[in-house]
């Protein structure tokens, strides 16, 4: 009685124990997999910003980022004509700019299926050329798989 | 006699039962009270996210004509600009500055603090959340040279806390 007793407990032991590895294993390939997706995120992000974006100097050397507006609302239909070139390098992400007058998506190809993780922020100065002012803002970059 | 060491078995079953059970209890809780390590990427990207805050919104210009960085140095140290509009270079500094931290910061849901000091004084401080206790990595931090000939700086400091 007392074996039988003693069999039943050590399989609950170790079927509570299987469960809660089965658990953490699992919890750490979506952990890896968030942090992939958060990594290429912060690819997408630089890439962008330093190629896309122009670069402001001030007495030659490059301070920060700011983008001409003039230029950043140009950008959808220039993502619009060149869209294998720009999937080549972004894939699924979608590119947002933010300024305090409103947004402008830049680059948006992702189906609203897939998955992300948080979204990477980059603060970065808004130049109006006509009003001669700087205004601060920031570009939204999520990456989808 | 048999009833006897048969209660001495079950009593050192139910022992081990309950060791191996506080064990397992010990070993859950140890795992779940560790906070989780932070990645390379997670603090790369409060790095940047801290100093490209600071440049940016150093050289965003206010409602009164002048960047952010025109009235920090003007109202700590200056005193040059008398008006803005119908109000003061401080007031239009602190709103401005609130301003941009609600517009991104907060929205985002980072806990920061936004510190602006000259000579161990502090001027002007923006916190959200950073509690003593919590992890953050290095603060980003812009030095504003003012003064002619015996150069001093003023000092820019955005933290990023971990939630």
């Amino acid at each position: 009685m007392e074996t039988i007793f003693v069999i039943i407990l050590i399989t609950i032991i170790l079927l509570i124990g299987f469960r809660f590895f089965h658990k953490t294993a699992q919890e750490d390939t979506e952990q890896a997999i968030d942090e992939k997706l958060r990594f290429l995120t912060v690819q997408v992000a630089q890439s962008f910003t330093k190629s896309t974006l122009v670069a402001c100097s001030q007495e030659g050397v490059v301070r920060y980022y700011c983008i001409d507006y003039q230029k950043a609302i140009n950008l959808p239909a220039l993502v619009a004509q060149n869209t294998d070139y720009f999937y080549s390098y972004y894939g699924n992400a979608r590119i947002r700019l933010h300024t305090q007058g409103g947004e402008l998506v830049l680059y948006d190809f992702h189906n609203p299926d897939q998955n992300t993780t948080r979204p990477v922020f980059v603060p970065v100065l808004v130049r109006y050329p006509n009003e001669r002012i700087d205004q601060f803002g920031f570009v939204e970059v999520s990456v989808f798989s | 006699m048999k009833t006897k060491r048969s209660a001495q078995v079950e009593l050192v079953g139910l022992v081990i039962f309950v060791l191996l059970f506080a064990v397992g209890l010990l070993f859950v809780v140890i795992n779940r009270a560790t906070p989780p390590a932070h990645s390379f990427s997670d603090e790369y990207v409060y790095e940047e996210l801290a100093f490209n805050f600071i440049l940016a919104s150093l050289k965003h210009d206010t409602s009164c004509g002048y960047t952010v960085e025109e009235l920090v140095k003007d109202v700590i140290y200056n005193h040059n600009i008398g008006a803005c509009g119908d109000t003061t270079p401080a007031v239009v500094l602190n709103e401005t500055l609130s301003d941009l931290l609600n517009f991104s910061l907060r929205t985002w849901g980072y806990d920061y603090e936004y510190v602006i000091m000259f000579q161990d004084q502090e001027y002007f401080r923006y916190q959200q959340g950073c509690a003593a206790y919590q992890e953050r990595p290095s603060a980003a931090l812009q030095p504003l040279p003012i003064g002619g000939v015996n150069a001093k700086n003023i000092f820019v400091s955005l933290s990023l806390c971990y939630a």
